[in-house]
């Protein structure tokens, strides 16, 4: 454990550094989230209806996806994984004694810890200063924002979760890019993260609801506004909760698998 | 230009040594523009209409916007990786050959599997053409010809000025996406649905607007003066491509090599 801990560490300190690459993405995903609200904002403007989410608690969504962007995609390229596996690089972390599923696992969530926390405040902060409907509102009380701390934490396992079931397939197709797009792609719509889940239509919701990428973004964005109260809120968290045990389980086991059949090209 | 194609031909045949790989890339490029155009429809069922829109209309503008994005990608890609060339010295070996800087770096770089979204956007523009209610005529092709053809100088000029910039910083740098990556969320939407500051700076500073909400107006006859205007509007998009080239000359003079 010890040894993983000082893998994350070092992760952590060298994320760091990154601090220019971190202002560019930071203002393009401002930009983004802007854009997105302002589109919102038309279409809520075109129907009467009561709708079953608010206008404000959509933009908190938005906004909390826009900066916390680095915890929860699957299309961000966390450090050399998906690298080593194509390179034959990773026959070297095979010699070493360690599990390679607990390395990867401290590794990536080091990378991405590191490059969301230079990234979310400051998003967070400029959406805060912003004129109603765009400003970032605050959870309605201490407890939903307890409850957004822990189901966001969990969000962030999952999502590492996931990456590692992603990583696992590359073995098979050999195409970083390719299984990582096509992954990303589907996940991230699933998760809320193109349209807010609760704006979808019926067969979507239903889709997205039985698998695992809604608890990466969907969950934590609604508890925080209040759009889950406290008791759907816990429910919601528990799911959460289920969700990492299976995909940690499954991730394992496919990571194994593919170790056992692992064929190393030379060089 | 027959340099232009060799280029072409030497890239394609490369690709086309890993087809599995190939054929992965190209549907996985078209996931993303696909979900989003199910979250667009998904939004139509939800709120009925936006603004004045219809989902077709809307369609056409995406269709659009994500049709050029691909053409782009596809064939101008060069620039959009050409921070790699100055910082590893290789811009150095274009410069001594005999032939334009603006091919050669063209040349360095195409992405086929962008062929996935291109032709989703043409499949999604091609449904929208025909579901929108649109009084068609021969000019009105011609519009939409145009409004392709302008739409790709304009994200090319985009990828060249964001080339351009290299010349001076040397790491490529994210603020470009602000431009091509924001630009293109921006356009998949008729423009009028934005704040009037946006409207503005999207049709008279950087000419966004030009590619498909202006000439889309004309399309549907709901122009206001001269149509004429609205009908070549789109070339403006093809102007912007002077202003691009001249700062790339600009650039080129004032490249000092970074030496290795």
């Amino acid at each position: 454990m010890k040894g993983y801990i000082s893998v994350f560490r070092l992760r952590v300190l060298s994320g760091l550094q990154y601090r220019t690459a971190a202002g560019a993405g930071i203002l393009t995903n401002f930009f983004w989230g802007a854009i997105s609200i302002m589109v919102l904002e038309a279409f809520y403007a075109s129907s009467g209806l009561a709708q079953p989410i608010s206008l404000e608690e959509t933009a908190a969504y938005i906004w909390l996806r826009q900066s916390l962007l680095m915890l929860v995609v699957l299309w961000l390229r966390d450090g050399e994984i998906a690298q080593s596996i194509v390179t034959g690089q990773v026959s070297y972390e095979l010699t070493r004694p360690y599990t390679l599923y607990s390395y990867w696992f401290a590794k990536s969530l080091a990378y991405r810890l590191a490059a969301g926390a230079l990234r979310f405040w400051p998003i967070l902060l400029a959406a805060r200063l912003l004129p109603a409907p765009y400003r970032l509102q605050l959870p309605p009380d201490t407890m939903t924002a307890v409850l957004f701390f822990w189901s966001m934490t969990l969000s962030m396992l999952i999502t590492v979760a996931l990456a590692m079931i992603m990583y696992a397939t590359i073995f098979t197709t050999m195409t970083p890019a390719g299984s990582v797009a096509l992954f990303a792609g589907i996940s991230d719509f699933l998760a809320g993260g193109i349209v807010p889940l609760p704006l979808m239509p019926a067969w979507v919701q239903a889709l997205a609801y039985r698998l695992p990428f809604y608890t990466t973004q969907d969950v934590p964005f609604r508890i925080y506004s209040g759009h889950l109260p406290y008791p759907l809120a816990l429910e919601s968290i528990m799911a959460q909760v289920m969700w990492l045990g299976a995909t940690l389980v499954l991730g394992q086991f496919l990571l194994t698998r593919a170790l056992g059949r692992i064929s190393v090209q030379g060089g | 230009m027959r340099l232009y194609s060799k280029y072409l031909a030497i890239t394609l045949k490369a690709h086309l040594q890993y087809p599995g790989s190939f054929f992965l890339l190209t549907i996985s490029q078209t996931l993303f523009p696909l979900s989003m155009l199910v979250g667009v429809h998904g939004l139509f069922l939800r709120f009925g209409r936006l603004g004045d829109w219809t989902f077709p209309e809307v369609a056409l503008c995406f269709g659009v916007i994500h049709l050029v994005f691909g053409l782009s990608e596809c064939f101008s890609r060069g620039f959009d990786s050409f921070s790699l060339l100055v910082r590893n010295g290789e811009f150095d070996r274009l410069l001594v050959r005999p032939q334009s800087t603006v091919v050669q770096v063209l040349g360095s770089r195409f992405e086929f599997n962008r062929i996935g979204r291109l032709l989703q956007g043409l499949l999604v523009l091609g449904w929208a053409l025909l579901n929108a209610d649109v009084a068609w005529s021969v000019a009105k092709g011609v519009t939409v010809a145009l409004m392709i053809i302008s739409g790709y100088c304009l994200f090319t000029g985009f990828f060249i000025l964001q080339a351009t910039m290299s010349f001076w910083t040397i790491q490529g740098l994210e603020v470009g996406n602000i431009l091509v990556d924001g630009g293109r969320e921006l356009a998949q939407y008729p423009l009028s649905i934005y704040k009037d500051w946006v409207v503005r700076f999207f049709t008279w500073i950087i000419p966004l607007g030009s590619i498909n909400y202006l000439p889309l107006l004309f399309l549907l006859d709901r122009s206001e003066g001269v149509a004429l205007g609205h009908m070549l509007s789109p070339l403006v998009g093809v102007l912007f491509l002077i202003p691009c080239l001249l700062v790339w000359q600009l650039g080129v003079k004032h490249y000092q090599s970074t030496g290795s």
